[in-house]
């Protein structure tokens, strides 16, 4: 052995070396594999002519697409990736590539139109309206509110718009958490976060009672508008792909 | 009558010799005693109440922080450059329209770049229920994805029975009866199933939810993409 030693110890002075070099190539292995993964998973995603997400989160956007066309980019303000402390934390690594999602969507409440008397379109029409419609003309005057005027107007006072604020799970292991506020730094803002956090560690426990492992989670903050607009665009068994960029 | 009803001997108890608690400073003290296992008791919970939150909580990291999946070496197999090109061949060729029905916004788009945004109007997303039939229809512009499968100027619309039954008006014997040349403005574009892109004599209400589910557009933007969007151009709508 003793006798050995001073041949093994080139080798053992090219290994540090080896593992520099290997290191990035070994990484840029992983990030093409990842690539892969995640371009095969969009072409199935984009053949089923259904909507799906791609989570960018080196961008910090959420894009809604379909056919492989990016019809809207949700910008988050920001975003966190959280792992439960129950869970023990551990690496801190993505469950997977392509996730489904498995919240239920519930039909939007639908208002009802109320139909028309036909007195009353009579008295609201005009008869050079009418004329002017008959003619297939565009007439001058002021046309009366249409149903579906009504209906618009009645929804804006009524209808308790799509949830800003809504949480969504996905399978395998990812909870979504969209807050369609401004991550405010605020008092208030210190306030709501401290709620949060109280709500999900409860939430946590009592999953880690019943035996249930809790779940990777991000928690995306988003302008209100931006976050109804991604309600009412979710489907059920949405595909959600976590992007990845192409390899360096 | 006079008799008299005595008050019995009270019997000294075993607790006679006990010391009498009398009014003064002792059960004053054992006042804030009380207060205080109160306060601590509910102090307690209120600590336990935290901790529990926090082991049961969650500690977070900005995402572009974290590592990506673990590599799947079976998606190694797919050749990188093939699927690039699949998916590239997905992609519309030339314009494409994309509809916002839930902000009522019209995007003409060229590849990545938008070439027109327009105010548009949607379906209400409302019920009309004949009560006479019990025929229902839902008023929703659909989603995903359509064609158009054709276009025309100065179309006539031939009105369905919702549309009389929305207005209360009795369904006409003829069919040339149904037929309206005003409604649907300069253009149409037709998207299968009775939806189409076309014009309006209200256009006020641009940028609300008026419509049974087709999308108008004010006359100038319908004329930037009716001249854009040739048949079979591809229009996405969410």
């Amino acid at each position: 052995m003793i006798r050995l030693a001073p041949r093994a110890l080139p080798a053992l002075l090219v290994l540090p070396w080896l593992a520099v070099v290997a290191a990035p190539a070994l990484a840029a292995s992983d990030a093409k594999l990842q690539r892969q993964a995640y371009l095969a998973a969009e072409l199935a995603a984009a053949r089923s002519k259904a909507f799906y997400l791609v989570f960018d989160p080196g961008a910090a956007a959420l894009d809604l697409k379909i056919e492989g066309v990016r019809v809207h980019r949700f910008a988050l303000d920001r975003a966190a990736f959280g792992q439960s402390r129950m869970a023990g934390g551990g690496e801190r690594r993505w469950p997977a590539v392509v996730y489904t999602l498995t919240t239920d969507i519930p039909e939007p409440e639908r208002p009802r139109i109320e139909i028309q008397k036909q007195e009353d379109v009579d008295k609201a029409l005009d008869e050079a309206i009418k004329k002017a419609i008959a003619r297939g003309k565009k007439p001058a005057g002021e046309l009366p509110e249409t149903a579906g005027e009504k209906v618009a107007k009645q929804s804006r006072v009524e209808d308790p718009e799509a949830p800003v604020s809504f949480v969504l799970e996905f399978d395998p292991g990812l909870v979504l958490v969209v807050r369609g506020e401004p991550d405010a730094t605020d008092f208030g803002g210190y306030l709501r976060r401290l709620r949060y956090s109280l709500v999900e560690g409860w939430e946590g426990f009592l999953l880690w009672i019943r035996g249930d492992a809790p779940a990777a989670r991000i928690v995306a903050w988003l302008p209100p508008g931006d976050a109804r607009r991604l309600y009412k665009a979710l489907t059920p068994e949405l595909t959600l792909l976590l992007y990845a960029p192409p390899p360096a | 009558m006079n008799e008299t009803t005595q008050a019995p001997e009270p019997q000294e108890s075993p607790l006679a010799a006990a010391p009498v608690a009398t009014a003064g400073p002792a059960p004053r003290a054992q006042l804030p005693t009380v207060l205080k296992r109160i306060l601590f008791g509910m102090a307690g919970v209120v600590l336990a109440a935290l901790v529990l939150a926090w082991f049961g909580g969650y500690s977070y990291v900005p995402v572009a922080d974290v590592d990506p999946a673990a590599p799947d070496p079976a998606a190694g197999k797919a050749n990188l450059g093939q699927i690039e090109k699949k998916l590239a061949a997905l992609q519309p060729k030339g314009a494409y329209v994309v509809v916002d029905s839930a902000q009522n916004r019209v995007r003409l788009m060229r590849r990545d770049e938008v070439v027109l945004e327009a105010i548009a109007s949607a379906g209400t997303g409302a019920e009309l229920v004949d009560e006479a039939t019990g025929r229902t229809w839902v008023f929703e512009t659909p989603r995903g994805v359509r064609t158009v499968l054709g276009k025309k100027k100065n179309p006539c619309w031939r009105r369905p029975d919702w549309d009389y039954v929305e207005n209360g008006e009795p369904l006409p014997k003829k069919n040339s009866d149904r037929i309206d040349c005003a409604a649907l403005g300069k253009y149409a574009l037709f998207l299968g199933d009775g939806y189409m892109i076309h014009g309006t004599l209200y256009e006020r209400s641009l940028g609300m939810s008026v419509t049974h589910g087709c999308v108008r557009l004010g006359a100038k933007d319908l004329e930037v993409v009716w001249n854009a969007a040739p048949v079979g151009t591809k229009v996405y709508l969410y």
